[in-house]
Order: structure tokens, then sequence, then C-alpha cells
């Protein structure tokens, strides 16, 4: 098992040592490396499935503490690693055409880096190690961000970044020393197996900081801003990092460790947060012009699905969704990277004038936001209901209401991008049309494979009649979106909808409209307010701090006769108190 | 025979003194000088307490004690003429370059 | 082969040039340059004979569980800085030689010191020998840098001296194996004024505010022993006062020495966040570093004093990486925060081992500044300390903060594959850069070591 994270590894050494400016030799050996991964994980699948096999290597020991490397094969750890070199091998042959103008090879060796640091999370053992590697992709997600160093957006937004999932990383790191120090052992498997040999303050706290360590990672509320600005960096990154997989990895953590999240009762908690985030991300989603943002917004949302089905305690359903939000959301990221590329813009409303219609791109865009919105007969569909699957009735209304929403917002996108009938032929390359093509045709057909899937990760599955209630909100999202967004194709802008519901006044259902983009307006507003409000409290929090910081500099004022001072105070105070209290 | 605790207040009046000294001025001679005393009511304390204990380490630790004192209070000397020469005074106070 | 150590090698060593030296004048020979051959041979050879013997053991002396570790580390930095040193291009006097061997001799006397006396002695070899390398340039900057140590370290000597008194006084001995602690008033006072004391060479606040502007205005090369070899001495000498000497398990004592750390790391922090020349930047890194490994020793449990001595090491390693990378660009006038973008330019080399250091310092893994922080963490915790470990955690953030600010926008990388202006590298800084490769090397391999 440990060839299949070395071989990235070494590429990624390679890449960093050897190549410099050999931008497509180095193109093609990262994109080898990918797929030798894929190979070799594919291999490991074969032969490690339906097994549950630990392979240890003792790395080195400190005081009686032992460190060692510890791997887990089986079906959720090796199906995850498929997914991910899998992923790494689309969005590599797309970076051959996104990123054709760089000459440096500095970004093949970092997303090398990154494919090595994410396949050693899913199959790490130890929490240990699956912090370091979680540390790892986190700092890749830095660098990568900011790729563009030299401009002011990805400088600032890779560090915002870093410092936010940061907060995550400590409460995750505190998760980890809490636990050793009850269980007295790093091993994912032996902790799970002994929960109920502690006490359970322990679970509950360790299990609370874990959550928190997920939300910051996965971006959930309130920590989701930083994945926004993450848009900044390269389309690719954003399509591997920031959609399929490294934000993935904080629900990935919560599906490992789903017994320690259960033992300690907090998944309801989970739920709320979740469904809080999936409706804030839907709202903001619908007012924004980015396109990248766009999607940014929607995988907020899928990712809020996850920890949905996880904290209803349905795993299955959410590895199924999450393969599926892979391929669908990186998909359409490539999309948005192939307009921007040739069309010179991400402003979808910009996009729309310059002739958009072509059907290469429109029709994968189709299956995507169909996909997003779960519309039939694609797969995210069936994701859907399987993700539902332990909802009770709140839940599933709530999840009603969801749909629409995300139905409304995504299709909002489509009908904006592809709303006018203008074509403006798009040069088609390999490297763009291979990858596209491959992941609509999965979303698409993938839902046929449900009971493959099914023997892989145990999806508990029923269409019952609350999918085909969602699917029908969704249909009706689908319908407002078409009537608001692709009628009425003048002026047209989420800003309007006051507006647009004027001129709709000779449809029989105006009122309906009126209202609902009335509410739908204030509903945004509202979050868009309080998204403000908490983006001012933490930069009046660092002001803050940064006063105080010069406030106390000026204790230090170069003169040695304070330091002396200091000195003979501080002794005095010594003095003082050991002479009182002891 | 004085009472080992007399020693004690002597030299905890003499660290007071030294300590004083330390914070009242602000040239590095008299910041020497007073560390000086404050050496002396160690070295007092090692030697009373010698003769208390009947133990003569006490003894040999002043001496010890004496001659490092004299080392470090030679390289201060030497480091203080060159600042006197740079900066024209012997006030401490005058640097200021780095802070903050 | 009795005589065959770390101390013995380093006296004979320092007699030996002097003498050398002292020959060479008299037959009026110029070349200067074999005395640092001899100087780094001298190193070397205590370095090995510490790894085959250990330390010196006689009466005012005695090895101790982690002494052999620990003044093999001291001399594994001392030597590489030395080489650095070395390196430079204009030739030092022998007076370097005679004073960096000296520091290095009393920090490691201080490691295995069992005798309050012997370690006053440790303490005031390195001490003074340090005053001489931080002058060592001869600059007005030095000198404001050098008078600021010195007139602080000379009234926190005469207070040490003062306490150990009071503790003779109290106890009639002063040797650790026979000490235990007595409630006797000058005893306890004694106790307390040596602490305070100690703060000083560990840069413990209040203690500590000679430590930046010394720390900047020295050589960066100096910077890089004194914070990490000097500061490692004084807080081993904590160590074995209040862990071997004195077992005090007052919780008061623990309670104290906590809040004296956790002070030393939030002031640091906040401060260390505003400044703008990233060598003060650095130093306030180092005095927070040093906070934690005071707050791991403050719980006084093995596991406390294990994860304490691990992490001197790990923050040494780091701290002497930075500072001898800053020294390089230093002399490329890299000054401020902003122009971190220049660094790259300056050494490729220099700017990769900074930013792996810095990673190291901010507590990242795989490095062993990580696994320091993650023993101290687990040490607090299992002694019940948690209020204290989520403090700890808060100052990691502030921290990231600030070491993230130095490499704002990763520009530090900028163009590591973009072909650089073609700038004359010298011989000299060939040399260099591959100390600071040895000594990351070590930052990665040091596990292996605990």
């Amino acid at each position: 098992m440990l060839y299949l994270i070395v071989i990235p590894m070494l590429i990624s050494a390679i890449l960093i040592a050897v190549l410099r400016e050999r931008r497509l030799l180095s193109w093609a050996i990262a994109v080898a490396g990918a797929v030798v991964s894929f190979i070799v994980s594919a291999l490991l699948f074969s032969s490690y499935f339906n097994k549950n096999i630990i392979e240890s290597y003792t790395w080195f020991s400190i005081s009686s503490l032992n460190f060692s490397l510890s791997f887990i094969g089986n079906n959720l750890t090796l199906f995850m690693a498929l997914l991910v070199s899998f992923i790494s091998v689309m969005v590599l042959l797309f970076a051959g055409f996104y990123m054709r103008k760089e000459r440096q090879s500095r970004f093949y060796a970092e997303m090398s880096f990154f494919i090595f640091s994410m396949l050693g999370l899913v199959i790490s053992n130890s929490l240990l190690l699956f912090f370091i590697f979680w540390e790892f992709v986190g700092i890749t997600s830095y660098l990568l961000i900011g790729f563009w160093y030299d401009r002011e957006g990805p400088a600032v937004s890779s560090k915002k970044a870093l410092l936010i999932t940061r907060v995550g990383d400590l409460s995750f790191l505190a998760a980890i020393v809490i636990l050793f120090s009850s269980f007295h052992t790093f091993s994912i498997s032996n902790i799970l197996s002994s929960l109920s040999s502690v006490p359970h303050y322990v679970i509950i706290l360790s299990g609370s900081l874990l959550v928190i360590a997920a939300f910051s990672k996965a971006a959930q509320f309130p920590f989701y801003t930083w994945l926004i600005d993450a848009m900044e960096g390269p389309t690719p990154v954003s399509s591997l990092l920031h959609s399929a997989t490294m934000v993935a990895a904080g629900a990935y953590l919560l599906i490992r460790l789903l017994p320690l999240i259960s033992a300690a009762g907090i998944e309801e908690f989970i739920v709320i947060i979740a469904f809080i985030t999936a409706v804030a991300s839907a709202m903001l989603g619908l007012k924004e012009r980015h396109f990248k943002k766009i999607l940014a917004y929607s995988t907020i949302e899928s990712l809020a699905f996850m920890f949905m089905a996880i904290g209803t305690l349905n795993a299955g359903g959410a590895v199924f969704y999450l393969f599926t939000h892979a391929i669908f959301k990186s998909m359409l990221f490539f999309i948005s990277g192939v307009l921007a590329i040739l069309l010179g813009t991400y402003d979808i409303y910009e996009l729309k004038n310059k002739g958009t219609r072509n059907s290469w791109v429109m029709i994968p865009a189709i299956i995507g936001f169909a996909s997003i919105s779960a519309i039939p007969p694609f797969m995210s569909f069936f994701a859907h209901s399987a993700l539902t699957y332990n909802f009770n009735i709140y839940e599933d209304l709530t999840f009603v209401f969801v749909s629409f929403l995300t139905a409304l917002f995504s299709f909002r996108a489509l009908f904006v991008i592809f709303g006018k009938k203008a074509k403006k032929p798009l040069k088609k390359e390999f490297n763009t049309v291979f990858p596209i093509i491959t992941l609509a045709v999965l979303s698409t057909i993938g839902g046929a494979f449900l009971y493959f899937f099914d023997d892989i990760i145990k999806i508990s599955h029923a269409f019952d009649y609350f999918s085909f209630i969602s699917l029908a909100a969704a249909l009706i999202g689908v319908f407002v979106a078409y009537e608001i967004f692709y009628k009425d194709r003048a002026k047209v802008s989420s800003e309007h909808f006051y507006n647009i519901a004027n001129k709709l006044e000779n449809y029989r259902y105006e009122k309906f409209v009126i209202a609902l983009g009335n509410c739908m307006q204030f509903i945004g507003n509202g979050i868009a307010k309080f998204d403000k409000m908490l983006a001012n409290s933490a930069s009046v929090a660092a002001e803050s701090a940064f006063v105080l910081s010069s406030k106390t500099r000026e204790i230090e004022n170069g003169d040695a006769f304070r330091y002396i001072t200091a000195v003979v105070i501080g002794l005095i105070a010594f003095i003082i108190i050991a002479v009182i209290f002891v | 025979m004085i009472p080992e605790s007399y020693f004690l207040l002597l030299t905890t009046i003499l660290f007071a003194i030294g300590l004083y000294g330390i914070i009242s001025r602000r040239e590095g001679i008299s910041i020497i000088i007073s560390s000086e005393i404050i050496v002396n009511a160690a070295l007092i304390n090692f030697i009373s307490a010698a003769n208390f204990y009947s133990n003569l380490n006490g003894v040999s630790y002043a001496l010890i004690t004496l001659i490092m004192v004299v080392f470090e209070t030679v390289v201060f000397i030497a480091l203080m003429v060159v600042f006197s020469r740079r900066t024209g005074s012997l006030s401490i106070s005058k640097l200021g370059r780095y802070k903050g | 082969m009795e005589y065959f150590n770390a101390q013995y090698v380093l006296f004979v060593g320092i007699l030996l040039i002097i003498l050398i030296d002292f020959i060479r004048q008299s037959l009026n020979a110029k070349r200067k340059v074999f005395m640092h051959y001899i100087t780094a041979a001298i190193l070397t050879m205590s370095l090995i004979s510490t790894i085959l013997y250990g330390n010196m053991n006689i009466h005012l002396f005695s090895e101790t569980q982690y002494s052999q570790f620990i003044t093999g580390f001291m001399l594994f930095i001392s030597l590489l800085v030395y080489l650095f040193i070395l390196s430079e291009k204009k030739e030092h006097s022998v007076v370097l030689d005679i004073a960096y061997l000296s520091a290095v001799l009393g920090a490691t006397l201080v490691v295995i010191s069992s005798n309050f006396i012997s370690l006053f002695l440790s303490i005031e070899l390195l001490s003074i020998a340090s005053y001489a390398l931080v002058y060592m340039n001869k600059s007005n900057n030095a000198l404001e840098g050098a008078v600021k140590y010195l007139s602080t370290g000379i009234v926190s000597m005469v207070i040490l001296i003062f306490g150990i008194s009071l503790i003779y006084a109290g106890a009639g001995t002063l040797s650790f194996s026979s000490l235990h602690s007595i409630s006797y008033l000058p005893f306890i006072v004694g106790v307390s004024i040596v602490v305070a004391g100690l703060g000083f060479k560990s840069t413990l606040v209040p203690f500590h505010m000679w430590a930046p502007d010394t720390y900047e205005s020295s050589k960066s090369s100096v910077t890089a022993f004194i914070s990490s070899v000097s500061k490692a001495a004084g807080l081993i000498a904590l160590i074995r006062v209040f862990f071997f000497a004195l077992p005090v398990s007052s919780s008061f004592v623990t309670a104290l020495f906590i809040s004296i750390a956790l002070v030393t790391i939030f002031l640091s922090a906040f401060l260390a966040s505003v400044q703008d020349r990233i060598k003060r930047l650095l130093a306030y890194s180092s005095i927070s570093q040093a906070g934690f490994a005071f707050i791991s020793l403050a719980v006084l449990t093995t596991r406390g004093v294990n994860a304490a001595v691990f992490y001197i090491f790990a923050f040494a390693i780091a701290d002497a990486i930075v500072f001898l990378a800053y020294d390089i660009f230093e002399e490329k006038k890299i000054l401020y925060k902003k122009d971190e973008v220049k660094m790259y330019g300056a050494s490729k080399i220099a700017s990769i081992t900074f930013f792996i250091g810095m990673l190291s310092l901010a507590g990242f893994p795989p490095t062993i500044g990580f696994f320091g922080k993650l023993l101290i963490f687990y040490a607090l915790f299992s002694s019940g300390y948690i209020p204290i470990v989520i403090l700890l955690f808060f100052s990691l953030l502030v921290s990231t903060f600030y070491y993230f600010n130095v490499l704002a926008g990763m520009r530090i990388t900028k163009g590591i594959f973009k072909k650089n202006t073609k700038q004359v590298i010298h011989k000299e800084q060939r040399f260099k850069e591959a100390i600071l490769i040895v000594l990351t090397l070590a930052l990665f391999a040091g596990v292996i070591f605990a």
C-alpha cells in the first residue's frame, strides 16, 4: 500500500528537483504519475476487496511513544483512493489546457504533492498520520491558491484560507491529544473498537473538536468564506482541491470516525449546521455573478448534503454522494475553465453575450447543473435518494425546500450562461473534450451501477415518496428559474427580482412568483448582511489585537535602564509571591 | 557568637540597597557598583553559613564567586570604556536604536 | 578513555589555541586561517567524543539521563554555526575562536553541573563569552546590543549568586543530590531568586527584554548561537534545578511557572505580529519557543520534562536554521517583511530552508517542531491542564498568523522555477547553503535521536 503514496511523492520530488521550465514534459510526467496511481489503486482495490487489512511500518519513537505509519486497506479507503486518483488524472489532463501559458513546472510538482497527500490521507489508519496528511493538503492548498502570488487576490485569499482552516487543524490536533491520552493509541481502528472503555465526556469533547475540524476543512457554516475566496486560484486547483477531494476530506474524516460521532451523540448538531449551510449557500449563490463562485457555493451546499447524511449516520449515502459530486462538479469546473479561457471571463452575464452555445460545452453543462439539482436520470438523483434515506420527517421537509433552492440557483446559472442563441465556435482540444465528456458520461450512466456501488460501500437506498416530492420541488425550481432567467432575457440580474416579477404580470402565477422573488431577496439580503457582519467582527478582532500589540511594544522602548528595571521588578514580584504563598 | 539570622538580616539589607542602587541610577558604572554590593551580600552569606554549618565549602564558594565576578566586572568596565568613548556618556539610557 | 569527552576536549582545545596563537605571534606569522581549522577540529572532536563516551564525570559535574543527548545536539549546532561563521569572507581574530569555544564549553558544562556553584560558574563562562561574541564586529549597533545584554546580564548574575548564597545559608549544601525542599524562609526566597536569575538566560518574561535588541543587533550567525545553544543551556539549567535538585511538587509553583510561560508565549506572539523587521520577528518567535519549553517543564512530571528536552532540541535546531538563513538574506539587504519577495533571488536554498525552519517553529508536521508540540500538549493534557492546552492552541493560531505574514502570499517561492538573474554565487555562499541543508536534514531526522 505504500507504493500508492510513494509514486506521486517521487514524481513531485522529481519535478521540483530536476525540471524547471519544461512545461510539456513535466505535464506529461505528472499525468503519467497520476495514471500509475490510478492503476495501482485499482489493483489494490481489487486485491483488498471486502477485506480489512492494516499495514503498519514503525516510524520512530520518542520516549515510549511509538509513531507508526499505519495504513488500512478496505472498500471505503481504496474506493476513495480510486476516486482521488481518477479525478486527478482528469484534472491534470485539463490542466494541460488551462495552464498552457504557465511555463513553470512548479504547478505540476505541487499538484503531484497534493495527490500524494490526499492518497495518504484516505488510506491512513493512524490519526496522527491522518493529521499530517491533513496539514499537507492544507499547505498545498495554500500554495496552489496563491499560485499567482504576484496578483493581489490570490496572495490574500491563500492566507485567509490557511488561517481559517488552521482553526480546524488546531481543533483536530486537540482532539488527537485528547484521544491519545485516553486511548493511548493513534490507530483509528483501535480507537473505534474500544469506544466504551473511556468516560463519555472524552468522546463528546473529542467528537465536537473533530466536527469543528471537519467543518472548517469542508467550508461549512461559519467557516465557508474561505472557499469562495479560494476561487482566485487556477481552475484545475479549484476543481481538484476545492470541490472534488480536499474539502471532501472534512466529510471523509467524519465518515471514518462515524462510530465516535454517534457515540458522542452530536449528530443532530451536524445536521442542523448542514441545513443552515445548505440554505445559506444556495441563497448566496443566487446573488453571485462569478461562475466559479457559483460553483463554489454549490460545492459548499453539496458538502452540507454529505454532512446531513453523516449526521443521520448514513455513511454509505455520504460516500456515494461524495463520489457523485466529485464527478459532476469537477466537470462543471472544467467547463467554467474552458469558457473563461476561450471567452475571457468568468462573469455569467458577460459570458451570455459572447456566444456560448456550443453543444459540446452546453450538453455537459446541462448534465452538470441537472446533477446539482438531482434530476433523473443522472446519478445524483440516486445519490440524493441514498443520502436522504435516514431522514426523519422534519429533515425531509426541509430538504424539499433545499432542493427547490438548489434547482433555482443552479439553473439560474445555466439559463443565464446559455441563455442567448449565439454561437462562437470554441476550439476543441483533447485535453478539454476528453475529461469533460468522460465525466459527463459517468454522471449520466452512473446511476445504473447503483447495485455495484452497493456492493462496495453498503448504500441503504430506497425511492420513498419524499425523493419524488424533492424532485417535484426541484422541477418547480427549474421552472421558476426558466421563467425568470430564460424567458425574460433582457436586463436580467438577480438583484432585480422584484422588477422581473412586475414584468411577469400577464402570467397566471404572477402572485406566486412575486411573493417568491420578494421572499428570496429578503432572505438573501439577510444572509448577505450576516455574512458581512461575520467578516466585520473578524476584522474588528484582528484590529483590536493589533492595537493591543502596538501598545505593548511601547514597553520595550529601547532604554536599557528600563530593561534592568523590569528584571528587578520581576525579581521583587517573585520574592513577594514566594514569601506570601509558599 | 553572632546568630545566623543577624547575618541574613544584614545581607538582605545590603541586597535591598544594591537593588535600589541599580534602579535609581542610569550610569553604567553605578550599576556595576550596586551589583558589587549585592555580590558582597552573597559573599557574607556564604561565609556566615560556612561558619554556621562548620563546613568550609562555603568559603571556597565565596572565593570562586569573587573571582568570577571580577571577570564579569572587567568585561563590563571594558565595554563601558568603549561605550563612553563612542557616545561621550555613561548613561545606558542613551541607547534606543533597537526598540519595539 | 576516561578523559576523552566533550568538556576535556574543549578545555584542552582552548589552552592549545591560546598556546599556538602565542607561538604564532612570536614568530610573526601572518596566516590565521589554520587557527580556525583547529577550532573546527576541536569542536568536531568533542562532538565525536560525546557521542562515544558521553560527558565528563567529576565531583561538581555528573552525567544524567539526558545530558549526553543534550550535549550532543548542542555541539552539533555549535559546530555547524561555527563553520558558518568561518565561511565568511573576512578573517576573524583568534579571540573569536577562544570566545566561541569558551561559550560552548560553558553551555556543555551547564548540562552536567550537579551543584549550584558549578552551575553558576558554567553560566558565567557562557555569558561572558557570549558578551564577547555579540560585540565581535565592533560596530555601533553591536555595541548597543552588547551593552543591553551585559547590563541586564550582570544584574541577573549577581541576583543569581545572591539566590544561591541564600540557598546555601538555608540548606547548608549546594549539591543537587543532597538538597531537598525545606520550608525555611531564606531557602524559599533563594529559590525564587534563582528562578529570576535563570530566567534571564532562557528569556522568560519579564527577564526577556534584552533579547530582541541583542538578537537583532548582533551578527545573525552569533544570534543563531545565542538563541539556540545559549538559550537551551538556560532552560536546561532550569530543568536541572527544578526537576533534579528541588522536586517541588507544590501546585503553587506549577501555577507560577505556567503563568510565566503563558505570559511569555502570548506577549511574544503579539509583539512578533506587529514587527516590520524580519530579524526582530524571529527574535520574538524565539522567545515564544522558550515559553513553550518552559510550560512543559512547569508540569514537573517526567513526561513533561521529556517533552521539554525534546522541544528544546527541536527549537534550537529550527532557530539556528532561520537565523543562519537570515544571515544570507541580511547580506543581500533583505531586512523588512516587505522584502521577502527578494528572498528567493538571494538564495534558493536559503529561502527553502528558511521556509522549512519557519514551518517547524510554527509546528507544522512532519517537522520536529510539530512532534515537540505534540509531546508538550500530551504532557499537559495528561496532567490535566486542559484550559492551558486550549490557550496554547490559541497562541498557535496567532503564531501561524505572523509566521505566514513573513511568508505572505507564498512570495518566498517566487519563481522557484524561474531563471534568476544570473547572480554570482560565491563559494562561501555555497558552503553556507550546505550547512543549512545539513541542519534541515537534522530537522527531519531529529526525531530519530530521541
